[in-house]
């Protein structure tokens, strides 16, 4: 097991590289010239566009440029901001918190929500409520985020006066945006679990299981549920993604100073070397959330943790 | 010898096409009787006519402006109210259905099928070419795809026609797994090899026999597949990356009704009412697309 961990990890490294090479051509082809941003139009001199040219190191070729950006990436150099000439490495150790809280809390709130939620509605299946949640979760799944986002404001900021609708350094400030942030994948999850407990719970074990006389609450929760968690497990790692873009989103729409309003606001400006640590942050947060969410496969499948040891464990052939 | 064909004859009665689960009529006949999936295909199809023949059927352009207008709230000659410059915002949402639905539907279309082709190119021969494609789509899957979608319309800049490329290569990593993983359960089936064995050429093989095969599954891919496109597409351009002010596309009005949000409200309440019921109808077809193709429910 702690085998394949490390295979994993070391299989991150090459696409991490991969991605920070993606990421740099892309940007390398985005129009606009980031020294005339810097510079401004119409006050900049022909010499001085050369110089700070220079100094960026926007002059040399495209190898060359590649080959000093990999280079600082060995030493976790991610360069200077164009724009505000702060480093950006330690620029992003300061925003990615606060990107972590949304999404980790959001993430949070699914798994202690949605899921008994989705139990609860599928061990109620066909009644009047679990009607009615059916329908609510429906329009939530389909809801964009950021629309609820501005909803929100509109309800708790303009009319009720309530919740602050720009980050603030209360807890009270990400309150809104972690649910404008989870509703859509909370809805998902939900519907997932119940209609993966409901395909589970007529299965044969089940049946036999209830006739041997366990009380129903050891029938469901230690025959069901484990047996109706991958697919659980699927979405939520699908939707985990999303979650994770849409926080981006949620950061332009409530102004909170984390990782995806930092980025967004640098490709308006051209700030490559901002682009490209704040990309690099995404993708290895995800691909450790990705190695993450197949532990836990593993974790709740024993079939799974079999074909992960089993490169170990061979018996021998007598 | 003629006895026994006439037997056979009648012992397999002959079926209509709609009984035939997994074909064209079977899954129309089934999401005809399904009445959210209806409802769906009504208010996408009426919206789309409905938004090529707004200037026909409303008195206001999408793009008339009249500054004594401005920020007006709801009311009996303007139901959607007015937007900042005064232009009337019922007509400007339903000429903006235009795009968001086009958008959905044609970056799907060619996300799908170059997604398709690589995941049945990739699971077909196997080996070196497999690896190759699969490290690929692992660096472009490594990070969320709302992030990809942006990175490519930066890059390309804004755009309608961009924001379609982007958005379909966005969706790319997604179907090529998925019909990969398809491609490999029918790869060792009795008529791929027969198809080998009379020398059949590579590509005809595999868009005669592998593509035709492995397909179920991704057609209710593709469905989820436009209403996430057109959800990444309103995104973008809430941000600002993607179709620009003033086309009046509904992430766009979003966008610029944020501003306003403090004191007028309707201006934000209706666009993205309208991209939820749009998303909501094409996951409702897409539910129903998946019932009618549950392997478990053919009999």
């Amino acid at each position: 097991m702690i085998r394949y961990i490390a295979k994993r990890l070391l299989q991150m490294i090459p696409v991490l590289i991969s991605v920070a090479i993606l990421i740099f051509t892309i940007m390398y082809f985005v129009p606009g010239d980031p020294v005339q941003i810097i510079l401004g139009d119409y006050f900049a001199s022909p010499e001085q566009i050369a110089e700070t040219r220079a100094r960026l190191g926007l002059d040399k070729s495209f190898w060359e440029q590649l080959g000093t950006f990999l280079l600082g990436l060995t030493h976790l150099d991610f360069g200077k901001s164009y724009i505000y000439g702060n480093e950006v490495g330690p620029e992003l150790l300061y925003r990615f918190p606060k990107t972590l809280a949304l999404a980790g809390s959001s993430l949070v709130l699914i798994i202690i929500i949605g899921i008994p939620l989705g139990i609860w509605c599928a061990l109620n299946a066909g009644k009047l409520i679990d009607r009615a949640l059916m329908v609510v979760t429906l329009l939530l799944n389909s809801m964009p985020s950021f629309w609820l986002g501005l909803l929100l404001i509109i309800l708790f900021t303009t009319e009720l006066k309530l919740l602050p609708s720009t980050y603030t350094n209360s807890p009270k400030s990400f309150i809104m945006p972690v649910i404008a942030c989870s509703a859509s994948v909370l809805a998902a999850v939900s519907r997932q679990t119940r209609s993966s407990m409901l395909e589970v719970i007529r299965s044969d074990y089940v049946t036999t299981a209830r006739s041997k006389g366990l009380s129903e609450n050891a029938v469901i929760y230690k025959h069901v549920l484990p047996n109706a968690l991958v697919p659980i497990i699927t979405v939520c790692g699908t939707r985990l993604g999303v979650m994770i873009g849409g926080s981006t989103v949620i950061e332009a729409v409530f102004s909170i100073p984390g990782i995806g309003q930092y980025m967004v606001n640098a490709i308006n400006s051209r700030d490559y070397p901002v682009v490209r640590g704040s990309i690099l942050t995404v993708a290895l947060t995800f691909s450790i959330i990705m190695l993450v969410m197949d532990l836990i496969y593993a974790f709740v499948d024993p079939r799974i943790k079999a074909q992960y040891a089993r490169a170990k464990k061979r018996p021998d052939k007598a | 010898m003629s006895e026994t064909k006439k037997n056979l004859n009648e012992n397999q009665p002959r079926r209509s096409k709609s009984e035939k689960p997994g074909s064209l009529p079977y899954i129309w006949n089934y999401i005809k009787h399904n009445k959210s999936a209806m409802a769906g295909l009504f208010f996408l199809v009426g919206l789309f006519i409905i938004s090529f023949l707004t200037p026909y059927i409303f008195k206001y352009n999408y793009r008339q402006v009249d500054v004594f207008l401005q920020y007006l709230k709801p009311c009996a000659a303007h139901p959607f109210g007015c937007d900042e410059v005064g232009r009337d915002l019922l007509v400007r949402v339903l000429y903006g259905a235009k795009y968001t639905l086009s958008i959905g539907l044609i970056a799907t279309a060619g996300g799908g099928l170059t997604g398709i082709l690589l995941g049945a190119i990739s699971g077909y021969f196997g080996g070196k070419v497999d690896s190759i494609i699969m490290r690929c789509l692992d660096v472009f899957q490594s990070f969320p795809t709302i992030l990809l979608a942006i990175a490519i319309s930066a890059a390309l800049g804004p755009g309608y026609w961009k924001l379609i490329l982007a958005c379909g290569i966005a969706g790319i990593p997604g179907y090529a797994r998925m019909m990969r993983a398809n491609t490999l359960t029918i790869r060792s089936s009795e008529y791929i090899e027969a198809a080998t064995s009379i020398n059949c050429p590579t590509p005809k093989i595999i868009l005669k026999h592998v593509i035709p095969n492995a397909i179920s599954p991704m057609i209710v891919l593709l469905s989820m597949g436009v209403a996430n496109a057109a959800l990444v597409a309103s995104s973008l351009s809430f941000l600002g990356f993607g179709v620009v002010p003033p086309t009046p596309e509904w992430g766009v009005l979003l966008s610029s009704g944020r501003s306003y949000i403090l004191q007028y409200p309707h201006m934000v309440v209706f666009p993205g009412l309208f991209i939820m019921l749009t998303v909501l109808s094409f996951n409702l077809i897409g539910d129903a697309l998946r019932d009618a193709l549950d392997p478990k429910l053919r009999n």
